[in-house]
């Protein structure tokens, strides 16, 4: 394979992504230091936060002091000053909506989306932002590249991070129809990296590639890694990307305060602690769990100064470990294992998505891994699953039966099943991804 | 050739061609941005609704360029039929001096959602909508204005509402038989010489009363 890269020259900025512990600390300190006193004068709801607490920045003196005192906030919190007062950034932007050059928006897979105000300096969005630089440059992208950028629009200009490292952006729609381009433009131009794939388009793509008779593995063979987020990869996802001989990256977001993304050693994905304070909690309470364990993601925003996030509890469930990674980095690695807001707990059992997705998966019916777990609460009396179907068995319940018993061996509860073709889950869409917790 | 920009796209009828762009090509493309963000009446303070495909980013990145160097506000969702919900979800959140490049995609997820297009657009002075969107707000009662793909640039209409314009430093205007043929008039990194269009219309060359002197197409239905 072409994608080999040479292992003494990883790093973009090899001083920062080895620093000592302590050395990254101090940073986090500094820039901890200095933003308090700004979220506090500006943002409305960490103002009213503290001052509910009775703690003020002046209490906080270091990352001890802060981790000891600050008020957390909450999804919650937000919501009800946005309804109380009228707020669409619930009372966390700094300044007046008017000097905002853009507002965005997440999403919006799991909910309405959320309004995400920016501040895009002209050209200077073009400018190098370490994140997504570190990730590419370990990846492998150099100078001269081509990089597939197979994305939506709603969230801006990502790619100034592609040009940043002097590659060149071929831009495609994340949309099972452009796969036939996808196809042709990587023959043609030999990207070395991409970003971002999911298991609809990786799926979709075997398929495509079959129509078009071509070895998907010529398709990859220029590229050292493609990064996929949204949603974790399947099994069978991760089993074509191997037959294709192409190594997947997961990319997963930091609680709406960054985001992480796999290194070559594949054991967790790196988020960058020179620009969040991330904590790793007891969802019950709020002492910080062992390194290597499971927690509740909590997280602050170090170098956000437009709509910062000071002790934000995510509600994403993560594994979070602070050793050193074999790729040498210092910075803390998560493995993400699901949100508080989907886990069903069936007698005292309890059952996340991605602990159904692998039983699903594994017969050809359903291989695309199309599911939603039925949810009213957190507490449910059954494990109810709606499945996504391909239409080609005859025997619907011996299906079920098989379904039944797969995911009953997962997880030890045994599940009711509704059978629904693909289609009918693919049109809760956006493309690359559904809700995998449905209200009914 | 100067390094490139980015390998985007232009449409000819059904076909999706790629288009590569250098850094001077986009730099370029920023100017005619600009002046077609003017022609849509946007200023400082102004909010824009984009409506654009990743894939077109060689048409729409230099228009965000375009709105920063304005200091208008601007909001972003896909112009697909799945993200439809988005487009009606800031029309409803906020008030959007324009919404440009609205296609038939968005309007189909529109109705898919069962929402009217004077619902959602109703409250937007000027709504400037793609071939076959731009008919069919037309016929819903709404007054649109061309923002019209002519292979890779767009043609922009101005409050006379006599043509959309196109940047006539770039682009040369020629047509065959009734279809346009856009010639560029400095090097690119894509060579487009007399290229056939697709879109049916006539040129128009003349001063426009807004004070452009940039040529215009007049789209034939
Ligand atoms: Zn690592
Ligand atoms: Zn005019």
């Amino acid at each position: 394979m072409s994608g080999e890269t040479v292992a003494g020259d990883r790093y973009f900025q090899p001083e920062v992504e080895t620093m000592a512990r302590a050395d990254l600390e101090a940073i986090q300190e500094a820039k901890l230091l200095d933003l308090l006193p700004y979220a506090y004068e500006r943002s409305a709801l960490i103002n009213a936060t503290w001052t509910e607490a009775g703690v003020h920045p002046r209490d906080i003196k270091s990352l001890d002091d802060f981790r000891e005192r600050a008020p957390f906030i909450s999804k919650d919190a937000i919501r009800v000053f946005r309804d109380d007062k009228g707020d669409p950034y619930g009372g966390l932007l700094c300044f007046d909506e008017s000097e905002l050059t853009a507002i965005t928006s997440t999403s919006g897979t799991t909910g309405d989306p959320t309004l995400v105000p920016e501040v895009w300096g002209g050209e200077r969005r073009e400018d190098a932002t370490p994140a997504l630089v570190r990730e590419f440059y370990e990846i492998g992208t150099r100078p001269g590249d081509y990089f597939t950028c197979i994305l939506f629009t709603f969230r801006g200009a990502f790619f100034a991070m592609v040009h940043s490292l002097g590659a060149v952006p071929v831009f495609l729609d994340h949309h099972p129809g452009e796969l036939r381009r996808f196809v042709e433009l990587s023959l043609e131009l030999r990207p070395t990296n991409l970003y971002n794939f999911s298991n609809v388009l990786i799926s979709e793509l075997a398929r495509t590639c079959e129509e078009m008779k071509v070895d998907p593995r010529d398709v990859m063979s220029s590229y050292h890694g493609i990064v996929h987020g949204g949603e974790p990869l399947g099994t069978r996802s991760r089993k074509l990307l191997d037959e294709w001989g192409v190594a997947g990256f997961e990319h997963t977001a930091v609680g709406d305060a960054g985001a992480a993304t796999e290194c070559r050693e594949h054991d967790g994905c790196h988020f960058w602690e020179d620009s969040v304070i991330a904590e790793h909690l007891d969802p019950d309470n709020n002492e910080t769990v062992a390194d290597g364990t499971r927690g509740e993601l909590v997280v602050t925003a170090l170098d956000n100064r437009t709509m910062p996030l000071v002790r934000f509890r995510s509600d994403d469930l993560v594994d979070l470990t602070r050793e050193r990674c074999g790729c040498g980095r210092t910075h803390g690695r998560i493995k993400t294992a699901g949100r508080k807001g989907d886990e069903v707990v069936i007698d005292g059992q309890s059952v996340l998505p991605m602990d159904v997705w692998e039983a699903i998966e594994r017969f050809d019916e359903t291989a695309m891994g199309l599911f939603q777990i039925i949810r009213t609460g957190q507490q449910m009396d059954a494990l109810r699953l709606r499945v996504g179907h391909d239409g080609s068995t005859k025997q619907p319940d011996e299906l079920s039966d098989r379904l039944m018993g797969a995911v009953t061996e997962a997880t030890g509860v045994t599940p009711e099943i509704e059978l629904v073709p693909n289609d009918d889950l693919l049109r809760l869409g956006p493309p690359h991804k559904i809700p995998r917790v449905a209200k009914r | 050739m100067t390094e490139l920009w980015g390998v985007g796209s232009f449409a000819v009828g059904d076909r999706i061609l790629p288009y590569p762009v250098s850094k001077d090509d986009h730099n370029r493309d920023i100017g005619s941005a600009m002046k077609a963000v003017s022609s849509l009446g946007i200023h400082e303070q102004s909010r824009a609704l984009v409506l654009s495909m990743l894939s077109e980013a060689a048409q729409y990145w230099p228009v965000q360029i375009g709105l920063l160097i304005t200091k208008a506000q601007f909001s972003l969702a896909d112009a697909s039929r799945f993200d439809a919900f988005r487009t009606a979800m800031f029309l409803k959140a906020m008030h959007y001096d324009v919404v440009l490049g609205i296609n038939t995609d968005v309007l189909d997820g529109l109705d898919d959602l069962g929402h009217s297009y004077p619902d959602v657009f109703g409250k937007s002075p000027v709504l400037a909508a793609r071939a076959g969107a731009y008919e069919r707000l037309r016929d819903a009662g709404l007054s649109p204005r061309w923002w019209l793909h002519v292979g890779p640039t767009v043609a922009v209409e101005c409050d006379q509402l006599a043509g959309a314009h196109v940047d006539g430093n770039e682009w040369q205007l020629d047509v065959a038989d009734g279809e346009i043929l856009l010639t560029a008039r400095n090097p690119r990194a894509a060579v487009v010489d007399r290229l056939a269009t697709g879109v049916r219309g006539e040129i128009v060359t003349d001063a426009c009363a807004c004070g452009r002197e940039d040529p215009r197409v007049v789209p034939r239905d």
